[in-house]
């Protein structure tokens, strides 16, 4: 008996909406564990999108999921390894290909709406966050392979969070795609798409700071280029020419100036990319 | 926008409750909920007038509407009048009487606990006053006229008026609010974690007072505004850091963004304005 098998079994009663009670056995094991006891709850919480405000598990508790989800992974790789090696051994062909618990986790989720989807999201992000001490070199690469997992939810979780009717979602969602490092060309695409049409100027300005984490604009520059000019919208006109002229290429950089400096942009944004461009001469 | 729910059992409750108002200058109406109990969302867009929301305990929705004729200056509105003037030659109104308008044009529709009202009408001015249960998430959009004020509601608010002033009390967020040239002015008494908060005035002041229980990454920006703060944490300029690939040079650029961490950090809380200050309170 795991934490982990607990964790699926609430985890998969939430996604089907089963209410299926847990075996004695298990029921046992949860009363002794107080804080597997709290590690439901917030799940549970955070599924149901309770409306009460959710009490987020303390650091230690975070730690302790983490390691515990880590480890659950390791147990449960091992398990399957065992179990193919055996299949093999006994029907002398090739198993299928081993199902890792995050690909089962991906399963749970992916045709069910995001904040189902979020909740692990988030407790992974969490629990990454506060546990950056590995102490051996199999650990660092358990944490290296879950690293990179982490990335891809939390990529799949920002693009789902970016669809969402609410803003203050969306801010979710882009705030969610700064922990990533912006590698995934769709995300980025689906940014600036949303950039470019968003009625709210929160998520437009939150996004135009989200992409200068980009290590390069490539093919977006020119879009990006052509959105600052043609905007409406001073403060994301500024902000824009902000990114350009920061993180731009010369070519950009020059294209812009030469707007500013033939009036084709609106005076307080001329202004701004003068004294801008003052600064960056001092 | 409205959502179509998709599960088998909210099928049996597609109960919709529809009401036009017509003839009365003031009307109340109770609309009651399809699921009590469960999480509302309301959503509310009114082209001119003003919009109240107070949060309280029951579980019915408190409408209280009351209308004018548009009395004041638009232009809009005369150019519209002034192209009907020409296409139309005046008519005697010799020996007749000038019946002022009472008509109210008001649609509500209820479905599945979630709320649409909606007055689009442009030479009517109503007042909305609206009683909603505390855990209600709610949209409100207004064009002209008066203000949006709220107060007492904990769920999600997204607020939008493009004349008038937004004044949110008592609430928790997550809020998302924007004005063209009036103020916003918000007292926190908590703080939502669930998702960030950002309020944005392009020519108005923000004005916020943040209970001392409020944990926050408070983030300010305004390009020609001042900030003026009461809290114990200091703002730090945030700097963008751009991430190269190995070898490469990191490059650091001074951002226009200033933060402060209250009681620890939390949710991130921005404030914008190009031209506007920002106030920043502590609260009881």
């Amino acid at each position: 008996m795991t934490n982990q098998e607990i964790i699926d079994w609430k985890i998969a009663s939430l996604a089907n909406n089963d209410s299926s009670e847990l075996s004695e056995a298990m029921q046992s094991y949860l009363k002794r564990d107080k804080q597997l006891q709290e590690e439901l709850l917030f799940i549970e919480n955070f599924w149901t999108n309770d409306v009460k405000p959710l009490v987020m598990p303390s650091d230690k508790l975070d730690a302790n999921f983490y390691q515990m989800l880590s480890r659950a992974q390791s147990a449960q790789q091992h398990n399957v390894q065992q179990e193919a090696t055996q299949q093999k051994t006994e029907n002398g062909v090739a198993s299928q290909q081993p199902i890792s618990f995050i690909d089962k986790v991906k399963h749970w989720f992916m045709p069910t709406p995001i904040a189902q989807f979020a909740t692990l999201g988030l407790v992974f992000v969490l629990g990454f966050n506060l546990n950056q001490g590995p102490s051996s070199e199999t650990n660092n690469q358990a944490y290296s392979g879950l690293q990179q997992e982490i990335s891809s939810l939390t990529t799949v979780l920002a693009m789902s969070m970016l669809q969402k009717d609410s803003a203050s979602e969306r801010l979710s969602g882009v705030a969610y795609s700064r922990q990533t490092d912006l590698s995934n060309p769709l995300l980025v695409e689906q940014l600036i798409e949303l950039l470019a049409r968003d009625k709210s100027t929160s998520v437009r300005l939150a996004i135009i700071n989200s992409l200068s984490e980009l290590k390069s604009f490539g093919s977006s520059e020119q879009q990006l280029f052509t959105l600052a000019s043609q905007e409406e919208n001073l403060l994301v006109q500024i902000e824009l020419c902000r990114l350009l002229l920061n993180f731009g290429s010369v070519d950009i950089k020059n294209q812009l100036t030469e707007q500013a400096n033939q009036q084709l942009l609106k005076p307080e944004v001329r202004e701004f990319i003068q004294a801008q461009l003052m600064a960056s001469y001092i | 926008m409205k959502k179509t729910l998709t599960l088998p059992l909210t099928l049996v409750a597609l109960l919709a409750g529809s009401m036009q108002v017509a003839n009365a200058a003031e009307k109340s109406y109770s609309l009651p909920l399809s699921k009590p109990g469960e999480p509302v969302s309301i959503e509310i867009e009114v082209y001119r007038g003003s919009v109240t929301l107070v949060g309280y305990k029951g579980d019915t929705i408190e409408i209280s509407a009351k209308t004018s004729t548009f009395a004041g200056k638009d232009k809009d509105l005369k150019k519209v009048k002034d192209k009907m003037n020409k296409n139309n030659s005046s008519r005697s109104t010799k020996g007749l009487k000038s019946v002022k308008s009472q008509s109210m044009r008001l649609e509500i529709e209820e479905k599945n606990n979630e709320v649409e009202i909606t007055s689009e009408v442009s030479n009517q001015h109503i007042d909305l006053v609206i009683k909603v249960p505390q855990r209600s998430s709610v949209e409100v959009e207004l064009y002209k006229g008066g203000d949006i004020n709220i107060d007492g509601i904990n769920g999600g608010l997204e607020l939008e008026s493009y004349e008038g002033m937004i004044i949110a009390n008592n609430i928790s967020g997550p809020i998302v609010a924007e004005t063209a040239r009036t103020d916003i002015v918000v007292n926190f008494s908590n703080f939502s974690k669930i998702s960030p908060s950002s309020l944005t005035s392009h020519i108005g002041n923000v004005d916020i007072t943040l209970a001392k229980k409020v944990a926050a990454n408070v983030n300010v920006q305004t390009y020609q505004g001042e900030i003026f703060s009461g809290l114990d944490k200091d703002f730090v300029v945030v700097d963008e850091i751009k991430k190269n690939s190995k070898g490469k040079k990191q490059e650091i650029v001074l951002g226009g963004i200033m933060q402060a961490k209250v009681n620890g950090g939390g949710q991130e809380l921005s404030l914008i304005s190009y031209s506007g200050n920002l106030y920043i309170r502590k609260g009881k």
